[in-house]
């Protein structure tokens, strides 16, 4: 199932390896941002299908993002990208509407499978 | 859970005390039935609460205690000086630990000795776990072992009552799934949205610091079949099997005796109205902090909104498909939430009362200090210490109150030889009183001294340019003694000190009015002079009248709103350009709300006039508007540090639309409508309010220009 | 709030850019609290004119400023690419109405010159300086003074 996906993320690498990942599978990146407020901006711009949305950005985290995110696009589809002991700011997340969540390192085959129960 | 932490510790607290006494008179007379219940009683509350904070060892310890205490208060058991020797151990380590939580959080003192020692005693060896607590031995649901508290089976029970069914889901999440706690969570928020969760094996603490293995049991009540329970978990990441059972209850036979009461009312909201369950019980109290009323209010705030809104929703569809069944429970639903919601705001409001005597309290020695300084012999009476009001209204009307006795001391009682001469007991009186009267707050101040003496007032008025000769002809004595609320008046009087009263009086009534109320004086000259202060009983809410002008919506303080009028515009009348209704024998100035907000010209529209008439203290001011949208409550909101003050607007409120709406400060806006008529500082801010028949000549209207005669009585025109 | 210390010794700067009539101007983006979209205004009686009125954000009360008519620009029309840039100089939080939100952009601190009174329509107190980025020119706002600025005798004299 195609789609236009959202990486939010600071790390260089993390945004490649998402994108390669999400590439390599049938997915179109269609626009990387590396802080909360540049994630708003792009997704006012670019209304993807599906959002990675890491947790701890300079600006604006990644949960005051999904806060912002729902509470204009309720329909917003997100996927927390944490790392790991970042439970309870991971369930603040999913609180605020984020569909689900990936503990980075994390397995792609499971990645792939949050992605797609998130965008069906 | 922490946020329970000082309920609860205050709790323990009073169940330790209770202990004490009970161990010591069972100690005196070791066959007291009553003392032995009241002892199970109180290491059965704090066993249910203890375990339910994940004080463990405390529970323990305490379930450890309540057997050895069942089996002595059945019978079964006697009291002997050892089993006395062995509860004050017990009492001595419960006592350790409620001090070890308040200090580290958690206990440290080891029980186990004491359990088995208490277990020696001669009782079952059951094992407390956090499931089981709170639940009588041999008590259990059939549903995976699972143990439910008395709160759950109540509610389940209740549930099953209105066809609601209660189902126990256990789930296994898949093994090494990272995050499990978080992976519980995501289950729990899922049934949420098909039913409601009630409680979990183990806790939902327990839950959240992944202290379980990989499987957990959520007890779950919902209209949804299994099937569709089990699908909704299955389809979240990482679970690896789900399985959805019915509860159903066992029948149990030790129903009776059984001491519920305690867990339970530990559940219930506290209000200081609501009678103890249990005859037996004490009314207990505990310590909430402020700030966590206050965002408790901010939240049903929130909540009366959102209450709001959905009414209107449903008005909305009602309209769009009449008579559809959905709708109709929708609304019938919508109808409970609101009871409810009007319930909970009810109890916060509550729990946010303090008795007025918090305040009152310091004044005898303050009033006994001015009296003695100022060479004057008082008596000073408080009533109604025990009236309760909003705590934040409590401060907001501390410093009105200390000017007022304040004036009373020094300007209106005299000095003993004065009242002496005046045929009066060298000792005056100052009383103060507080009162409910239907939703406001009455505090009177009242001194049997000189009263305040209007001549002067006129005199000081005139010297400082506030009232011109003419105006002071034409005001009534109430208006006159109004005269010592106007700014310039008190402002010289604190100087010069002439008259018999006037310290700060603008600043006290600006203080009142700020927060909604209003001030009154009654005055007799050589009898003395009462202050009248009416006030809102909470600032967080308040009923409000809506009004429609123009496209906004604005919100009128019930307790400013006397009365709605319909006016046809040949009753209006122009005296001095100004237009004026007669209403009730009085003549009453009507404005354009549109106009005195700075909207438009100000000019009234065509047509029939919806007129609110509103009052402030002792003025009234008709305000015209477009439309009357209704009576509601609203949540009082600030407009914010960059707008600043706002002339004529108090605050803003959410709409239930969602829209902004503002909120008129009605006091303000009367004083403005004078203003705006180019009478700055006028004396009479208040419109003339006394009676007068309809013969424009003897009217004192509301003043428009400072020529007198000029009368232009043309009906009603543009 | 940057001062031009604090650009010296950044590498680059973050920013908010947004339209506002025939120009791109930038606000630094820590103080940019979320971007909304237009939303019904309610009015403020007596207000000053740039204060179009206060809005309802998720329960609070923030009033709006429109920056055309806080810069005196030519006033334009609401379309549905208006936004209204949230942002938080304390103790305020109010919303700025913009033409539109085009992106988050970095500067480099040397592409960024003072303000020179022939690059905008708007008076040179209310700006921090000029970014160049490729053949565009940012005009980069001092929010401080945006809000603040002659605001409290215009207000004041509102209130009178």
């Amino acid at each position: 199932m195609p789609g236009k996906v959202l990486v939010v993320d600071d790390a260089t690498f993390m945004r490649a390896m998402i994108k390669d990942i999400l590439t390599a599978n049938g997915y179109e990146v269609v626009g990387e941002a590396t802080n909360g407020v540049e994630a708003l901006v792009r997704y006012e711009e670019l209304r993807p299908d599906l959002v990675t949305m890491d947790i701890t950005m300079p600006e604006m985290d990644g949960v005051t993002a999904v806060k912002q995110l729902m509470s204009r696009y309720p329909d917003a589809k997100i996927i927390m990208v944490s790392a790991m002991g970042q439970q309870a700011l991971v369930v603040d997340a999913i609180q605020a509407g984020a569909k689900d969540f990936v503990v980075k390192p994390f397995d792609v085959n499971r990645f792939l499978e949050a992605v797609r129960r998130a965008m069906g | 859970m922490t946020q329970y932490l000082a309920v609860f510790l205050d709790e323990v607290g009073e169940q330790i005390q209770k202990l004490e006494e009970g161990i010591l008179a069972l100690e005196r007379d070791h066959h007291d039935r009553e003392v032995l219940h009241s002892l199970f009683r109180a290491a059965h509350t704090i066993k249910g609460s203890s375990a339910a904070m994940g004080f463990e060892r405390m529970s323990r310890l305490t379930h450890g205690m309540e057997e050895v205490l069942d089996r002595l208060r059945k019978g079964e058991a006697s009291v002997t000086v050892e089993v006395v020797d062995l509860l004050l151990a017990c009492l001595d380590a419960l006592k350790a630990m409620k001090e070890e939580v308040i200090v580290h959080g958690q206990e440290i003192t080891d029980p186990s000795e004491l359990i088995a020692r208490l277990e020696r005693q001669g009782c079952r060896d059951v094992p407390a776990s956090a499931g089981s607590l709170s639940t009588p031995p041999g008590r259990s649901d059939q549903a995976k072992g699972i143990l439910l508290n008395e709160y759950e089976r109540r509610i389940l029970r209740q549930a099953a009552l209105h066809g609601v069914e209660p189902y126990i889901v256990t789930v296994r999440v898949v093994p090494g799934c990272p995050m499990k706690g978080v992976r519980a969570f995501m289950v729990t928020r899922a049934l949420e949205e098909l039913g409601e969760v009630v409680g979990s094996r183990p806790s939902a603490e327990e839950l959240e610091k992944e202290q379980f293995d990989e499987t957990f049991s959520l007890i779950v009540l919902s209209h949804e079949d299994p099937d569709r329970l089990r699908n909704t978990v299955a389809s979240i990441l990482d679970i690896a099997a789900v399985d959805v059972a019915p509860w159903k209850e066992e029948v149990s036979q030790d129903e009776e005796g059984s001491p519920t009461s305690e867990t339970r009312i530990s559940q219930e909201p506290r209000g200081p109205s609501r009678a103890p369950e249990g005859a037996q019980r004490v009314n207990q109290t505990v310590r909430v902090d402020v700030e966590r009323l206050d965002e408790l209010m901010n939240l049903v705030g929130e909540l009366v909104i959102d209450r709001i809104r959905l009414t209107r929703i449903n008005k909305e569809l009602a309209g769009r498909f009449n008579h559809d069944r959905l709708i109709d429970e929708l609304m019938e639903t919508s109808r409970h939430i609101g009871r409810i919601t009007n319930e909970l705001q009810a109890q916060i409001m509550k729990a946010r009362m303090l008795p007025i005597d918090q305040l009152f309290s310091r004044f005898p020695r303050m009033v006994r200090d001015l009296a003695r300084q100022a060479g004057k012999q008082v008596e000073f009476l408080m009533e109604g210490r025990e009236t309760e009001l909003d705590r934040t209204v409590i401060e907001q009307i501390s410093d009105p109150l200390i000017h007022l006795l304040r004036n009373a001391v020094d300007h209106g009682i005299e000095t003993p030889e004065e009242r002496l001469k005046a045929g009066k007991p060298a000792k005056g009186v100052i009383r103060l009183r507080a009162s409910h009267e239907e939703n406001s707050i009455v505090i009177i101040v009242e001194d049997d001294g000189r009263g305040i003496d209007l001549d002067r007032v006129k005199a000081k008025a005139l010297a400082l340019g506030l009232v011109s000769e003419e105006q002071l002809e034409r005001m009534s004595d109430q208006e006159i003694t109004e005269l010592v609320f106007l700014p310039g008046f008190s402002t010289a009087e604190r100087t010069s000190d002439v008259s018999g009263r006037g310290v700060g009086m603008d600043i006290v009534r600006n203080n009142i009015q700020a927060i909604g109320g209003s001030v009154r004086i009654r005055t007799q000259r050589g009898t003395g002079t009462r202050v009248i202060l009416k006030l809102p009983l909470t600032l967080a809410i308040m009923r409000a009248l809506l009004v429609g002008v123009g496209e906004g919506t604005y919100a009128l303080p019930l307790g400013s709103v006397q009365e709605i009028i319909r006016t046809r515009p040949e009753e209006v009348h122009f005296i001095n350009q100004q237009a004026v209704i007669l209403l009730r024998q009085e003549v009453l100035p009507i404005l354009s709300l549109a106009g005195l907000l700075g909207l438009d010209g100000g000019q009234l529209p065509d047509g029939d006039l919806l007129c609110v008439v509103a009052i402030s203290g002792d003025s009234k001011l008709g305000l015209v508007v477009d439309r009357l949208i209704g009576e509601q409550e609203v949540v009082i909101k600030s407009l914010g540090s960059y707008l600043g003050d706002v002339p004529g607007i108090s605050g803003a409120t959410i709409l239930g639309d969602g829209r902004v709406g503002l909120i008129l400060d009605v006091g303000r806006l009367i004083w403005m409508a004078a203003d705006s008529r180019g009478r700055e500082r006028r004396a009479d801010r208040g419109i003339p309010h006394r009676t007068a028949s309809l013969q424009p000549s003897e009217v004192v209207p509301y003043r428009v220009t400072e020529e007198p005669g000029e009368r232009e009585e043309v009906g009603y025109a543009r | 709030m940057v001062s031009g210390s604090d650009v010296q010794q950044k590498k680059e700067e973050q920013l908010v850019a947004f339209q506002l009539d025939k120009e791109i101007y930038g606000v630094d983006i820590a103080m940019v609290h979320e971007i909304i979209r237009m939303q019904e205004i309610t009015r403020i009686p007596r207000a000053p004119s740039f204060i179009e009125g206060v809005i309802n954000l998720r329960g609070k009360v923030i009033p709006v400023l429109d920056l055309r008519k806080r810069f005196n620009l030519p006033n334009g029309q609401y379309t549905d690419k208006t936004r209204i840039v949230v942002v938080e100089i304390p103790p305020h939080t109010v919303g700025l109405i913009v033409d539109a939100v085009s992106e988050v952009l970095r500067l480099p601190v040397e592409a960024i010159e003072p303000p020179s009174p022939v690059i905008a329509n708007v008076d040179v107190e209310y700006l921090r300086g000029v970014g160049k980025l490729a053949d565009r020119l940012i005009i980069l706002l001092d929010l401080e003074k945006v809000l603040t600025k002659t605001e409290k005798a215009e207000l004041a004299a509102a209130s009178v």
